[in-house]
């Protein structure tokens, strides 16, 4: 271990917050992705904004990739340490919320405060913080912008990225950068924040972010619908959308994890149902009370088998259990779990779905999907057992081609989970050469000694 | 560590990874983990430990001393196996993990000495707490007297450091039954009071007597008080842990009872969960016992609202216009691990002389850990004293728990900070309103 970058990050922070012992580099070699993990040489806690911006420059200076992670859940490697040099700043200290402001509606935090805090605090002021990502329970800001995370409510509410007014973020020299205002409008310059937003720590370490709330609707309510078939489950959808309604949530589970989830729960879920769909609307109760109306006339003529409508908050409850029990169902079949994030236009859902199927026979997989189907976005769900290394090229195979299908729907393959290390080869397949070229120059620009996460995201060469 | 050693705890190692392979790395334990809430560190939480571990049995690792350390740095509260998306069994691998390291890095002279020279022989066990309950008058202070606080006066009893905790009685549950058993026969049920209650609390004991008394059920208190095991198993000391099962079982005519009922839940959990967990290592006809006590064991209130008409014989309509508040705080070891969380609180309830407030977070743990609460006293303490601020917030006077651990936890932070709750088992509650008639106020 290099001696004297250890006595010089001991000079800024405290001797208990830097990291050398192999134990506890072992911990932070891995995030939520199913890769190999990278040990790293050095792990860091700073505890102030300051620290972390001093952290930077030492790191630096002594030509460290600096890879920054909150809660390292991320699902595309985007959280593991570079092969050489490679240091973790970890933001989970750094969690407060420095401001709700109820008069401009923006709340001012720190990149380690965990989303489902920050959701929980602003409601007390009848205000909203709408991305809800999987992980919200212990995923952190910086990460969530990092990423650009979605969620469940996308559809009507956008993703993070929506909700960055601006935010102030260390580069790789150190030097901190401001950007954006307190303001709606906000012109003055280069959107930085927005160049911030999903670049995956490879263009600066972020310190502050000043999020966008809005009012909470006042009202909501949720139905369940189950349907014999697939592609009236995916008409309904659009359907919905063309009659000009915008559903907060609109979910969908397939029959194998229908299947999966009754058995997990035993709720009494039609086990012979091909899909589920799970809708909620919000905003104000008159609103809310008509489209519903106007939904389940949707829905019925579309040929829908059954539509429960959640009467009271226990009803509401339960609907949206079976949607989180969704990946814990599965996740229980087989040893590993592979979390695919495939997305599509709406109107080419039904496609995709048959897409999927294909493959799932064709390599005879072991396969759930769920998803935001109200955005496009499908996860795939592969259970597998990683140590059976035969299956395992299979399930590549299968994942490869699921992304070839996706492409020629005119889809992406991340809707939220990024690119990271998982996804960078597919890169080239979605886009032309100048978008690959155009991003390693930026990246070069901004970051020369590529030190900040490399590896991620964007090729260094192209 | 040697190689030739290193490989070898690899290979025992080798047993888990059916186990450690359903970890999908979601790092969802971190929303639940009261110690990573401390430290926000990765090497605090199941997720870290796991990883630890299958680095170890995938040979990644070449020294395992921290890893031990780690491992060994956790409550077994088990908030993170009860929320995790893919039912990893946490607290099994830990355990089983701690019983391999154990055999690499020796246990302290100090633990050895306690669990295989003390703990597990009951009757030494008794006499040392006998002298400890006689003679504290020489070297406790009382602190807080509605609580039955007390700190040591003497410096050099280090264990101790600030704590204010219970005195052990002189009168052990167990002594003041011996002249009092009753077999009817029509129910059988075995009274396993678990050692605190037995030495600290047998009061409580006494108040589960005095309900079974009521409902005409016939019950048996042994002659001896024996350790479930779980002090041992915690600290990876198998031998210890075998030998306080071993006595364990030979102290209950199983076959003749219909239940037996603890009002502690570590011990309910201990013989329900990790009992069945270590089976292999008995023999067969122990493992026939071991089975028949672990599906008759239930907690108190769990077998009185289930198994009896405590409900019917126990309600009471007082309509006293000014209620006692009452909160009440779930132990892990009853919630997380048994999901038993509604009868304690239908206990309460059927004291009308008290309203049941609910307090933020009532599942939380409250830092003690059993033998982490002695390791770790400070982080302990700090766990404790969040627990302590929703206990306030809701203005109760009196906060029950299940759990006689977590008993002595909520009193060692009330007395801290000199609150005036008290600090009571559901089924004190419940038998108060038999004994002590509708006007007795706190």
């Amino acid at each position: 271990m290099d001696i004297k970058l250890v006595n010089k990050l001991k000079a800024i922070l405290r001797y208990s917050d830097v990291f050398t012992d192999e134990a506890t580099l072992h911990t932070y070699s891995y995030d939520s992705t199913c890769l190999e993990p990278v040990i790293p040489e050095v792990v860091v806690f700073p505890n102030s904004q300051e620290e972390l911006g001093k952290v930077v420059r030492v790191l630096s200076q002594e030509g460290y990739a600096i890879t920054v992670r909150g809660s390292g859940t991320n699902l595309s490697g985007g959280t593991i340490p570079a092969k050489q040099k490679g240091a973790v700043i970890v933001t989970t200290r750094l969690n407060k919320i420095l401001e709700i402001n109820l008069d401009d509606l923006y709340a001012r935090v720190e990149p380690g405060v965990i989303t489902f805090n920050l959701a929980k605090e602003v409601e007390k002021y009848g205000l909203f913080y709408p991305p809800d990502p999987g992980s919200q329970k212990v995923s952190t800001m910086g990460g969530n912008v990092a990423e650009n995370a979605g969620g469940l409510r996308g559809l009507k509410y956008g993703v993070t990225g929506h909700y960055v007014m601006g935010l102030t973020f260390f580069d790789s020299f150190g030097e901190l950068v401001k950007t954006g205002s307190k303001t709606v409008k906000c012109v003055s310059g280069y959107n930085l924040s927005s160049f911030m937003v999903g670049s995956e720590g490879t263009l600066g370490v972020i310190s502050e972010i000043t999020l966008k709330l809005i009012p909470k609707p006042s009202f909501a309510k949720s139905m369940l619908v189950i349907f014999d078939d697939i592609e009236k489950a995916s008409f309904s959808v659009s359907d919905i959308i063309r009659h000009k309604i915008v559903p907060c949530t609109l979910e969908f589970l397939d029959n194998f994890t229908i299947r999966c989830v009754e058995q997990f729960r035993k709720t009494g879920l039609p086990i012979d149902a091909e899909a589920m769909l799970l809708i909620e609307l919000d905003g104000h109760k008159s609103q809310v009370e008509e489209e519903f109306i106007q939904i389940e006339k949707i829905l019925k003529k579309n040929g829908a088998r059954l539509i429960k409508i959640a009467k009271n908050s226990l009803e509401k409850e339960a609907i949206w259990q079976a949607r989180r029990d969704a990946l814990p169902a599965l996740a229980r079949i087989r040893p590993s779990t592979i979390l695919e994030d495939v997305t599509v236009p709406r109107s080419k859902i039904p496609e995709m779905i048959k897409a999927i199927q294909y493959i799932q026979q064709k390599y005879s997989l072991q396969l759930g999907i769920f998803g935001h189907v109200g955005d496009g976005n499908l996860h795939p769900t592969i259970l597998t057992d990683i140590r059976d290394k035969e299956e395992f090229i299979k399930v590549e195979q299968a994942i490869d081609e699921l992304f070839e299908n996706c492409l020629t729907l005119e889809g992406t393959i991340s809707g939220e989970h990024g690119i990271g290390i998982a996804k960078l080869k597919y890169m080239p397949k979605e886009f032309p050469k100048g978008t690959l070229v155009f991003s390693s120059r930026l990246k070069k620009a901004v970051d020369p000694k590529n030190i900040l996460n490399p590896g991620k995201l964007v090729f260094r060469q192209f | 560590m040697k190689q030739r050693k290193l490989i070898e705890l690899v290979c025992l190692l080798k047993q888990l990874d059916d186990d450690l392979i359903k970890c999908m790395k979601c790092g969802m334990c971190q929303a639940v983990c009261p110690l990573y809430k401390t430290s926000f560190m990765e090497p605090d939480v199941a997720r870290g430990k796991l990883v630890l571990i299958s680095h170890l049995v995938n040979e990644l690792i070449s020294s395992p001393e921290k890893v031990s350390k780690i491992v060994n740095k956790c409550l077994l509260c088990g908030s993170c196996a009860a929320n995790c998306p893919s039912g990893v069994d946490v607290v099994k691998i830990f355990l089983k993990t701690r019983v391999i390291i154990a055999k690499f890095f020796k246990l302290s002279f100090v633990e050895r000495l306690i669990l295989r020279d003390i703990v597990a022989k009951p009757r030494l066990f008794e006499a040392i707490f006998n002298i400890a309950a006689r003679t504290q008058k020489l070297f406790v202070q009382e602190q807080n007297p509605t609580l039955g606080s007390a700190s040591c006066k003497i410096p050099f009893l280090t264990m101790l450091k600030d704590r204010h905790f219970v005195p052990p009685k002189k009168n052990t549950f167990h002594k003041q039954m011996a002249q009092k058993q009753s077999i009817s026969e029509k129910n059988k049920i075995g009274i396993f009071a678990g050692c605190l209650v037995d030495k600290f609390f047998p009061e409580i004991g006494l108040s589960i007597v005095k309900i079974l008394d009521e409902l005409e059920m016939g019950y048996l208190v042994p002659d001896t008080q024996i350790c479930c095991g779980i002090p041992a198993i915690s600290s990876g000391d198998l031998q210890s842990f075998k030998s306080m099962v071993a006595q364990l079982i030979n102290l209950y005519p199983v076959d003749e009872l219909d239940y037996i009922v603890t009002p502690c839940a570590s011990c309910t959990s201990t013989l329900k969960k990790i009992w069945p967990m270590f089976l292999k290592e008995f023999n067969e006809q122990q493992q026939e016992k071991i089975l028949s006590i672990s599906a008759k064991v239930m907690d108190i209130s769990e077998f009185l609202i289930q198994k009896t008409n405590v409900a019917k014989k126990f309600k009471t309509h007082i309509n006293s216009e000014q209620k006692i508040k009452i909160t009440y705080h779930d132990p892990c070891h009853l919630k997380k691990s048994l999901n038993i969380y509604k009868e304690p609180r239908q206990i309460i309830k059927l004291n009308s002389r008290y309203e049941l407030v609910e307090m933020q977070d009532s599942d939380a743990c409250c830092g003690m850990g059993g033998s982490f609460n002695l390791k770790h006293y400070e982080i302990s303490k700090e766990i404790g004293l969040k627990k302590l601020e929703n206990i306030i917030k809701t203005e109760a006077k009196v906060i029950a728990t299940s759990c006689p651990a977590c008993m002595l936890q909520l009193i060692d932070m009330l007395s801290h900070r000199n609150v005036d709750i008290m600090v009571r088992h559901p089924i004190q509650i419940l038998q108060e309103e038999k004994s002590c008639g509708p006007h007795r106020k706190i």
